[in-house]
């Protein structure tokens, strides 16, 4: 007899207690037992709302109006309580601090199931169990926030695996981390579904790794799904993709380009070694453009860090003799894995640490004599988590906020707010509160926040974290255009495909220290140094170098330009 | 591949389900969850002296401003609790603010029952109660002060009189109807609100509380003409700090549309 599924959707439709529109409409799905789905789609699709109606929390915690039948395990999540559905359903959030509650690793993965009055020698057989899976064995005695983000995700899916639950809900499980831990954690979900049989939902922006863990793809869109299929089905449907704003494999992206050149007929792959294969039935590929340094070095330096190391309280020696110099009117793309000093820095430029040794000069001058508030002034900055800088009650009042201290008479004051409220397009949303938003115009806000001030320096920390692709790139085009008013940005990233369109220069930072300062172009084709930092080099400067040796590509389009034998060699 | 069906229906196909939450652990209707942060939130405001209050011979938290916020916020029980506990938990972080522990952290839990009472409607048999405590500690502490200890009528009125105008406040209509300003989907209405239901509260709170001491240290007469000036002033300050914190935190949570504890108001 087939085992029965892990959980089942009937016809659900879910409205949020203030929503406009129902954020999930007539969604009909089953879950397998054992199986992998992954759910995509654009940001605002349902995700997230899909995800917490596995275990109950929609509609129950929420309220609402809800419709039609979900069941998990076989309960139905309307009618059991949320404690009765946690053992059949666990759920992994993005944010995994979030979820982590108490002052130990194995205190940590103990907590739920003293909760579900586990007796203490089976608590005690699967809290060791659960840490071995995650690879976290040795860590039991750790304080939680002593671990890497990484790390800490794993914990969350540790907690969740104790429970043995029959099926797992991973809601952006690597939106934060970079890619080595992001890999780690969906190897992770591949092993345990393998090997016990534990099914899996995960919703996630990353494409690749999808690709190759997920048996189906769910494709939500304002709230229905609208397509189902393995990811091959899914990722190789272009007008899909395109309609509902979804970024395909990069290697996917590059087999559809040279489909649509006419140089194959092969389905486009998803995984990167079947493209890597599939490159033997192309043009043979040849030399294209060449590497340039990175314009703007020549500029007076605006951000410095001369010969700079820096050591927190606790010992960890976070910079390690850093000298490096920003000009004026630069786009910089700072790399590096969790842990590399890349946020350390950022904070050393801001004076919100002071350096162990070496000098930080901001404009020429020493940081060390200015105050924190004089700097804001100069430098704006866009932390990682935009709702850590929003604390007004509507949008304009935000935004307005950061003027404060600048004592601006009226009219100028409302001249400022109504200029960034315009060039992030948001006058139509003056009046709403800003936890209202999406989180892509939650950033626009604090953007917009930053901006009021006019600051000659913009510092952007992961701006594309959980953005889906049209959300990242508006927020990217944003900072383009401030590129090109002559402003300097600086763009923290782990997410290197939306790069080439942007940055011109990129710093690779590892264990403290830059590795690389040098152009985009060469610093992507750096495969083995970005390998080794834990970050994953795109797959068309992949595809470029296992075409030929000095191909430089690193976009579809110049890939495609790159195995035209007649085509001109454009200059980087 | 399964594709999108073009002629998809825009309206719910299944049957509407009765949604409620089932077996989570509650305070009053307020989520265990609810209680727990709000008490942390009064926890970390009694961190902060907030002026120099002579009835409790020490400085007030920042955190008696929040205590009706938490009544209306989580309903009477998980309000009184959330206070209580935050009170509680904040006497041994910031034992400078809290004059007598047991007094203060009682206190606490009243300042958002009386809160619980000054809503739309309903809560009567609470209100009543509420009523006849205040009734019974005001004839009580009036006349062990003035004719006990001879303090002179019209000084103690006067010392009182912020506390006797909360009173007036409280007995009237306009209980209901500070209630319905913090319920309005105006906010400059709801920080109306939210300052006069704060005066309200905190006023019976620290009469409550003043009878308690009183009746325990017996101040010199002399100490009443001055609570003239510093009562009003302390009971300002209190509201305006329930009503600046309180119109954020009910902007932020109906923005975010948060599901209410069946108790809440706002």
């Amino acid at each position: 007899m087939p085992e029965a599924p892990a959980a089942r959707l009937e016809s659900v439709s879910f409205s949020y207690p203030l929503g406009e529109r129902p954020a999930l409409l007539n969604v009909t799905l089953e879950i397998g037992a054992g199986e992998v789905v992954g759910l995509v789609g654009a940001t605002g699709a349902g995700k997230t709302t899909l995800c917490l109606a596995f275990n109950g929390i929609v509609p129950q915690l929420y309220g609402g109006r809800f419709f039609g039948r979900a069941e998990a395990g076989g309960l139905d999540t309307v009618d059991h309580p949320i404690h009765e559905l946690a053992r059949h359903v666990g759920i992994v959030l993005q944010d995994p601090e979030s979820q982590l509650v108490t002052a130990s690793v194995e205190n940590e993965v103990a907590f739920a199931l003293e909760n579900l009055g586990v007796p203490p020698a089976e608590i005690r057989r699967r809290v060791d169990e659960a840490l071995a899976s995650v690879e976290l064995d040795g860590l039991a005695r750790k304080h939680p926030h002593e671990l890497s983000g990484g790390q800490q995700q794993r914990l969350a899916l540790a907690t969740a695996l104790a429970q043995r639950p029959r099926l797992i809900v991973l809601d952006e499980p690597t939106a934060q981390l970079d890619p080595r831990a992001s890999a780690d954690v969906f190897r992770l979900v591949r092993a345990i579904s393998r090997e016990r049989g534990t099914a899996f939902v995960v919703a996630s922006h990353a494409a690749e790794e999808l690709a190759r863990t997920a048996g189906r793809l769910a494709v939500l869109s304002r709230g229905r799904l609208v397509a189902m299929g393995t990811p091959e089905e899914v990722y190789r449907d272009t007008a899909l993709l395109s309609r509902e704003r979804i970024r395909p494999p990069g290697v996917t992206a590059a087999f559809v380009a040279f489909r649509a050149a006419g140089l194959t007929r092969l389905p486009p792959p998803v995984l990167l070694e079947e493209g890597l294969g599939a490159l033997a039935g192309l043009p043979p590929g040849r030399p294209y453009a060449v590497p340039l340094a990175a314009r703007g070095r020549d500029a007076p330096p605006v951000l410095a860090a001369r010969h700079v190391s820096f050591t927190y309280p606790d010992g960890t020696r976070a910079l390690d003799d850093v000298d490096v110099s920003i000009g004026r009117g630069e786009y910089v793309a700072l790399l590096g894995p969790n842990g590399s000093g890349k946020s350390t820095l950022l904070r050393l430029f801001l004076h919100l640490l002071n350096p162990s040794a070496g000098r930080i000069e901001v404009e020429g001058r020493d940081v060390a004599a200015r105050r924190v508030t004089d700097l804001a002034r100069t430098i704006g900055y866009v932390s990682q988590n935009p709702d850590r800088q929003i604390f007004n009650p509507t949008v304009e009042s935000e935004v307005a906020f950061s003027l404060l201290p600048l004592r601006l008479g009226p009219a100028e004051r409302a001249s400022r707010v109504e200029r960034a409220l315009s060039a992030l397009g948001l006058l139509g949303l003056r009046g709403a509160h800003p936890l209202a938003l999406s989180k892509g115009d939650r950033a626009r806000v604090v953007i917009a926040a930053v901006l009021v001030m006019e600051p000659a320096i913009l510092v952007f920390d992961e701006p594309t974290i959980g953005q889906d692709e049209a959300g990242a790139r508006s927020i990217l085009d944003v900072t383009r255009g401030l590129h090109r008013e002559g402003r300097t940005v600086v763009v923290v990233t782990h997410h290197l495909h939306l790069m080439p369109d942007y940055a011109e220069r990129v710093l690779i930072m590892g264990r403290g220290r830059v590795l690389s300062d040098t152009s985009l172009r060469v610093a992507y084709h750096s495969t083995e140094l970005l390998r080794a930092n834990h970050l994953e080099p795109p797959p068309a400067a992949l595809l470029a170098r296992a075409l030929h040796p000095e191909n430089w590509a690193l976009t579809p389009a110049e890939l495609v330009a790159s195995l035209e034998p007649a085509a001109p060699a454009p200059s980087p | 591949m399964s594709e999108p069906d073009p002629a998809a229906p825009s309206e719910p196909l299944g049957p509407e389900r009765t949604v409620r939450l089932l077996g989570a652990a509650s305070v009053g209707g307020a989520p265990v969850a609810y209680v727990v942060v709000l008490g942390a939130v009064v926890a970390v405001l009694s961190f902060i002296p907030f002026s120099v209050a002579l009835s409790a011979g020490g400085s007030f938290p920042m955190a008696q401003g929040v205590y009706p916020l938490m009544g209306w916020l989580l309903g009477p029980a998980g309000g009184a609790v959330a206070s209580a506990m935050g009170s509680l938990v904040g006497l041994f972080l910031a034992p400078h603010t809290a004059g007598i522990p047991w007094l203060t952290v009682g206190g606490a839990a009243t300042g958002a029952l009386f809160a619980g009472c000054i809503v739309a409607r309903g809560r009567r048999a609470l209100a009543l109660g509420a009523v006849l405590l205040v009734a019974g500690e005001t004839w009580l502490f009036s006349h062990h002060a003035t004719v006990a200890n001879g303090v002179r009528p019209g000084i103690f009125l006067l010392a009182y009189l912020a506390h006797f105008a909360a009173m007036v406040l409280f007995l009237l209509p306009t209980r209901r109807w500070i209630g319905r300003l913090i319920e309005s989907p105006d906010l400059g209405r709801v920080w109306l609100g939210l300052f006069l239901g704060t005066w309200c509260a905190t006023s019976l709170m620290m009469f409550s509380e003043s009878f308690v001491s009183y009746w325990l240290l017996n101040w010199p007469s002399p100490l009443f003409v001055m609570f003239i000036g510093i009562i009003p002033l302390e009971e300002a300050a209190r509201s305006g700090i329930g009503a600046v914190i309180g119109t954020g935190v009910i902007a932020g949570l109906r923005s975010i549309a948060l599901p209410k504890p069946p108790g809440a108001r706002y």
